[in-house]
């Protein structure tokens, strides 16, 4: 006997319009009516050109921005919340141990050693264990030589930041991941680790929902594309 | 139990501080108007705004020390159930100041004894707890300045002989070493080395995730509350005008004021 195949994640109606109050209070549509769903075990792709609104859709997802309209439902088994009216505390507790982000910047406190910012994602997600021999796993595959371990990553190469990005992030294993790009800086071998880290991810059961400009990627880990064209707000 | 139903289950929880529509006037002058939020245990609640906005008044009026015009702040003790802290005795008041609650001032001089040692400066609010221990105070202030980055042949310096950037670090260690519960801060990083408000981020953040520890952090540095608050609230001529998870009010500012102050801000 299966489960019921609930969808992680269902998107009704997402519409984001942002007012700029500093500069005559111009309006910027960017989403309108939006819906898709995706399911646990699934890779959603969203594609379109740049501008069309893919990142905003994530960082909606992440709580990063309001919603104008919508509903955001995320279910797990019995439980269920939407993320469009969910508290900051509870944003905080889901991003704690539920959804993980993956952006385009590294966003830490200066000074904080590279294997303790990714060791913190387990101390926040309440793992159990020790998390440092997790972590220096993770930072190993994604090639952050151990050297740089006990540094702190804003001296880094771009393409290191990146992965010590997704090394904070791929450490958890998070129910819903949102990639933002998560290979745009990468030589191929790292790609490639990249894509068999979202690969298996999906493979587990999480929903993921990316980013991915580099085709090739897209090809290897998406299991569904979404044309955002047909959610372009009218300007 | 799911990730989902597990990250949820938390919301049987008490908040630390209730505070429910705290004004404050001088005279007919506003300081600040119907201020209400809750805050939760290992919470770090932001307020920025620009100076006159009324931040600092709402600080006094939430730490005890200035007693609101209208309105009321209740604290969830430890043993004792809610206290309504204008309602409790000043007695009572003190001594929540001393033990479960810190206060760490924008000058260093308000908040340290000036004639007395760094070690005394901070071994005196372990005293004050009840600890008589010598060997235990000096060790734990030896480890409390470690943890600031004052080096331990300081020990019996007095604070007068430290820089701006040293003392603020003293103070610091002066109100952490107690452990306390909620700790109030006046733009605590503000005369401090960058290298060193670093240090401190991280610090608090690791007292916040693993003790608890909650604070309210008065501040007009938005990098700094974008790595230290969970929430912010945005303050402009006494009232509230945008509260929120911290990045969506400064990635996704809503209120006029707000978009002003966020766009103002040179990029790091």
């Amino acid at each position: 006997m299966t489960p019921p195949a609930f969808p992680a994640l269902q998107v009704d109606n997402l519409s984001k319009t942002f007012t700029l109050h500093t500069q005559n209070g111009a309006r910027l549509p960017v989403l309108q009516g939006m819906r898709f769903s995706v399911s646990a075990g699934e890779c959603l792709a969203l594609s379109g050109p740049s501008g069309i609104g893919k990142s905003t859709v994530l960082r909606l997802l992440y709580g990063n921005y309001g919603a104008e309209t919508g509903r955001m439902i995320l279910r797990q088994d019995e439980s269920e919340i939407d993320l469009a009216t969910a508290s900051p505390r509870q944003i905080l507790r889901l991003r704690a141990g539920t959804i993980g982000y993956v952006s385009q910047f590294l966003r830490v406190i200066p000074r904080v050693p590279t294997l303790e910012i990714v060791a913190d994602t387990l101390r926040n997600a309440g793992f159990a264990g020790d998390p440092l021999p997790p972590s220096k796993a993770i930072l190993t595959r994604l090639r952050i030589p151990e050297r740089l371990w006990h540094l702190a990553p804003s001296t880094f190469s771009g393409g290191e930041q990146q992965r010590v990005n997704l090394a904070r992030v791929f450490v958890h294993p998070f129910p819903v991941l949102l990639l933002d790009e998560p290979t745009a800086s990468l030589d191929a071998a790292n790609r490639q680790t990249v894509i068999e880290l979202i690969q298996s991810a999906w493979a587990r059961g999480a929903a993921v929902i990316g980013i991915f400009h580099d085709l090739e990627v897209r090809d290897a880990v998406a299991t569904r594309l979404l044309d955002m064209d047909q959610f372009r707000a009218a300007a | 139990m799911s990730a989902l139903a597990k990250g949820l289950a938390q919301d049987g929880e008490q908040p630390l501080l209730t505070v429910r529509d705290v004004s404050r006037y001088y005279g007919a002058r506003l300081g600040c108007r119907d201020i209400s939020f809750d805050l939760w245990p290992g919470e770090v609640l932001g307020i920025v705004g620009e100076s006159g906005s009324g931040k600092s008044t709402l600080l006094n009026c939430l730490s005890g020390k200035l007693e609101p015009s209208g309105g009321e702040v209740v604290y969830e003790t430890r043993h004792e159930g809610p206290l309504d802290v204008y309602r409790a005795s000043e007695a009572r008041r003190r001594l929540l100041l001393r033990t479960d609650w810190g206060f760490v001032h924008q000058n260093p001089r308000d908040g340290l004894r000036m004639a007395v040692s760094a070690g005394a400066n901070v071994g005196e609010r372990l005293m004050a707890v009840g600890d008589r221990h010598y060997g235990n105070i000096r060790a734990a202030a030896t480890d409390w300045l470690g943890r600031v980055e004052i080096a331990a042949d300081r020990l019996d310096d007095r604070p007068t002989a430290f820089s701006g950037g040293m003392q603020q670090r003293l103070q610091i260690a002066r109100v952490l070493v107690t452990k306390p519960r909620l700790v109030f801060m006046d733009e605590p990083t503000g005369g401090l080395d960058v290298s060193v408000q670093a240090r401190l981020l991280d610090l608090l953040r690791g007292l916040v995730r693993d003790l608890g520890l909650a604070a309210i952090v008065v501040t007009h540095d938005l990098a700094v509350v974008r790595l230290l608050a969970h929430r912010l609230l945005v303050m402009k001529d006494g009232e509230v005008v945008e509260h929120g998870l911290t990045d969506r009010v400064l990635d996704d500012p809503q209120h006029p004021y707000t978009q002003l102050l966020v766009s103002s801000v040179l990029p790091p």
